[in-house]
């Protein structure tokens, strides 16, 4: 029988259970795990447009499950992880994606100061600018390192990395190599509260030949001035960074840089000659052979009951990918931290940025002061422009806490949002979207075990106080009740409901409709176990995990999730 | 040990910048004399405003290829429901047959070329524009193993079309053959949302797939053919009122079913009162 890739993983898994039968019987090792799944039934709901997806149409169910299982002794760690996906719309929300295999394997062990990781590696250089390989479930990225990572402590404040392999692709892996390596220390002054943390790190990437023929033929189309004549298959990105810590004071500053490399921009105007008619057409889109950069900075004070942070984030031409034609949030090498408020609030998280790799200038301001065990405020203010200045995001939030012994808890403020819909969902036609948005969280401790939380929030698009007269889909509003009955059950109903509708871009005749979205949900948690269902009517809409975010259609249908670890 | 830590740097950076590459130099536009053509199914929509740009670009590379590629603008109920005033609606039962059996894409301009996995991984094949012009020269670079011949009788008058699709198995060929036969119309002015230009009231759409002679999914000529086998299938319909037959194209496509593949070995067009 041949070894294929799949049997041979198999293999290296009967090992580590037999490895674990044997060590078991001696008492020795830990065993531990996690199951993470996701079962959604669709629904077809035509009005509020969750429809024409093959899972709305005929599939009717889809899911997800993910059960890491990991074991270690003797020295070593072992993991491997089994990934389901049965007609699940997690890849590309308007598609069914079914396969299932062995999702991450690896081994780990230390020799001296040796440590050697061969597998599915997820890990990050700085602060992922130049290279960071993770996973986030939520929108199905999944950037491990497939390859070999080794590690080295030179001193015990002074570690080397080096690491090489491909990236996962789903179950199979991207063509182009990376390898990269990196130095982190920790240097400490004598005899005062002062410490730097220095790295620096190296990362390249080889464009595989097939990628690279097909980039060649797009190219040999492109006439003056658009005409490009050489490529080169590798390109590095380098990164120098910095913690300082000072007492109550941090900084952290990073620079990185990337040499000349092949990337699309999806933003740039292209003219396209018709030989036949002659007419001209302009087309969005073209390779651009640029090299890049990013400056990120980050100074926080925490003093008693007062904190501050100013973070300010310079980005150039830094679409670091495993080859140009990867788009959103595939095929990523990088990551670039966003610089904005991650809101919570399901109308305040509404309107969400996604980082721009191609060009952003930004600053975030975070303030928070705690008079008292009581009482706390907190203000947020962030600032996103393109390089030419031009307005993408600036979003203004402001909070207050007001505790009252252990039987109420009021949180309360204000939200004011610029969003750039045109960048950001690729809306054309559009304004800037400018949103006013009140919120209000009630926490009620009944008794010692009930609870009661009433959430509520008012958006108001285009109030007019920049003139802006984008309203996307209208006015909201959003109220969710939530009764915890410790410590088994959370039963939560909410409605999110757009009072004043409207949507932009109605052809004539066509009005916008006033539609409830609706969301019952029940939550059981057993001791590791935890069982949710809910009902859920959702509009269209931004969805961010960790920073990255997609513009993900309307859901309507039931959604249930078993989470379990051991 | 600050020495070490110095020299590791300098390694490091050396290591990774000192080696020179040969640069990939990019050729002019490709000039092909082949035999084969190769099929492009654009997926688009009258409301969807990034497809313009694709048209637009698959127009360019229809300059290029001249008559070894084939084109056909698929309009589906993703992006496809008419504007108020709209006078056709391009989408059809066959069109959304074909979208479910090649799967709808993620992101739009998307098409798929000559139905083929470039990736080899999971059998997506929708792919978007900038990968078009790569796949068509990878396809048309292939050999030619089944020859597509049209011949075709139609009656301006009766509006009867009688269609005999006929060819050869250049070599051995396993796997289910399927013959599909479109119809599709050119130059029909009606409105598309456009992100350049906005709402255009009279948009020239081009290539609209109108329906097909076959199932939509093909019908099976035959599993595996020998070299030097031929094949020979004649169908016939009555092109309706509305549609200007002057502007309308017969396309003829023979595709392999292997497994998960649904690869078109060829594809041949014709107008039909040319």
């Amino acid at each position: 029988m041949l070894l294929t890739k799949r049997n041979g993983l198999l293999l290296i898994l009967f090992t580590l259970i037999y490895t674990l039968g044997f060590s078991q019987s001696n008492n020795q090792g830990t065993f531990s795990g996690s199951l993470e799944s996701n079962g959604n039934f669709f629904q077809e709901d035509s009005l509020i447009e969750a429809f024409n997806t093959p899972q709305y149409d005929r599939q009717l169910f889809g899911s997800e499950v993910w059960l890491d299982l990991k074991y270690s002794n003797f020295g070593f760690d072992f993991g491997v992880r089994f990934d389901f996906f049965n007609n699940s719309n997690l890849l590309q929300p308007n598609e069914s994606y079914t396969d299932q295999g062995i999702g991450r394997w690896y081994v780990n062990k230390k020799v001296n100061k040796l440590g050697i990781t061969a597998g599915y590696i997820y890990d990050q250089i700085g602060s992922g600018i130049i290279f960071r390989a993770f996973e986030e479930r939520p929108l199905l990225i999944d950037n491990a390192l497939e390859g070999l990572k080794l590690t080295y402590d030179i001193t015990p404040d002074w570690k080397v990395k080096v690491l090489t392999g491909r990236q996962k692709n789903l179950f199979d892996t991207y063509a182009s190599v990376i390898k990269g390596a990196s130095i982190d220390g920790y240097v400490k002054i004598d005899s005062s509260s002062v410490s730097f943390a220095p790295g620096f790190g190296v990362m390249s990437k080889t464009v595989d030949d097939e990628n690279m023929g097909l980039l060649l033929t797009s190219l040999s189309f492109y006439q003056d001035p658009y005409r490009i004549d050489s490529v080169n298959y590798n390109s590095y990105a380098f990164s120098f960074y910095n913690t300082l810590t000072a007492g109550p004071f941090t900084w952290y500053v990073e620079g990185a840089y990337k040499t000349n490399e092949l990337f699309w921009d999806p933003f740039f105007r292209r003219t396209i000659i018709d030989e036949a008619t002659g007419l001209e057409t302009s087309v969005p889109g073209k390779f651009i052979l640029e090299d890049g950069n990013v400056i990120y900075t980050s100074i926080g004070y925490a003093g008693h009951g007062f904190g501050i942070s100013l973070e300010g984030k310079r980005t150039e031409n830094f679409s670091f990918r495993l080859d140009p034609f990867e788009r959103t949030n595939r095929g990523a090498i990088n990551f670039l931290p966003p610089m904005t408020r991650v809101n919570t609030y399901r109308l305040n998280a509404r309107y969400s940025p996604a980082t721009q790799e191609l060009g952003e200038k930004a600053v975030q301001l975070d303030v928070r002061y705690s008079p008292s065990r009581k009482l706390g405020f907190l203000v947020n203010f962030s600032n996103i422009t393109n390089l030419d200045n031009d307005l993408l995001y600036r979003e203004l939030y402001t909070e207050v806490t007001y505790k009252y012994k252990r039987k109420w808890q009021l949180i309360s403020g204000i939200q004011w949002q610029n969003y750039n819909q045109n960048i950001y969902e690729g809306k054309t036609g559009v304004d800037i979207l400018e949103t006013i948005t009140p919120y209000a969280e009630f926490l009620y401790k009944i008794s010692r075990k009930k609870s009661a939380r009433f959430e509520f929030q008012y958006m108001l698009t285009a109030p007019g106080l920049s003139g802006y007269e984008n309203r996307d889909f209208g006015d909201w509003i959003f109220a969710q009740l939530e009764i915890g009955l410790a410590p088994h059950w959370i039963i939560t109903a909410s409605d999110m409901y757009n009072v004043d509708p409207y949507k932009s871009n109605l052809p004539e005749g066509e009005t916008a409709k006033d539609i409830h979205y609706p969301t019952v949900g029940v939550v059981y948690t057993y001791r590791s176990n935890r069982f949710e269902v809910k009902y859920v009517k959702q509009v269209e809409g931004i969805v961010c995990a960790g920073g990255i975010c997609r513009l993900e259609p309307a859901f309507s249908g039931v959604r249930m999730s078993v989470r379990s670890t051991f | 040990m600050k020495k070490l830590i110095f020299l590791f740097v300098i390694v490091l950076a050396v290591a990774f910048y000192s080696c020179k590459e040969n640069m990939a130099v990019v050729p002019d536009a490709p000039v092909v004399d082949t035999a084969r053509k190769v099929m492009v199914e654009e997926f688009t929509g009258v409301r969807c405003v990034g497809c313009p740009s694709g048209s637009a670009e698959l127009q360019a590379l229809l300059d290029q290829f001249g008559e070894n590629l084939v084109v056909v603008s698929i309009h589906t109920s993703d992006f496809g429901s008419p504007f108020p005033t709209s006078n056709h609606d391009f989408r059809t039962q066959e069109a959304e047959e074909i979208a479910d059996h090649l799967g709808r894409p993620a992101a739009y301009p998307s098409a798929v070329v000559n139905r083929k996995d470039f990736d080899g991984g999971a059998y997506f094949l929708q792919s978007a524009k900038e990968l078009w012009s790569g796949h068509i020269l990878q396809e048309l670079e292939e050999d030619l193993k089944l020859t597509v011949n049209i011949t075709k009788e139609y009656d301006p008058v009766t509006r009867d079309l009688e269609v005999r699709v006929s060819g050869i198995a250049e070599e051995n060929i396993t796997g289910d053959l399927k013959l599909t036969i479109m119809v599709t119309e050119n130059n029909i002015v009606d409105p598309q949302d456009d992100e350049v230009n906005g709402f255009i009231q009279d948009y020239n759409h081009k290539h609209v797939f109108r329906t097909t002679m076959t199932e939509p999914k093909g019908d099976l000529i035959q599993t595996g053919m020998a070299e030097g086998e031929s094949y020979d299938k004649t169908y016939s319909m009555s092109i309706p009122d509305g549609w200007k037959s002057a502007d309308c194209e017969v396309i003829a496509f023979v595709n392999l079913i292997d497994g998960q593949k649904k690869e078109i070995l060829q594809v041949e067009s014709t107008y039909l009162e040319e």
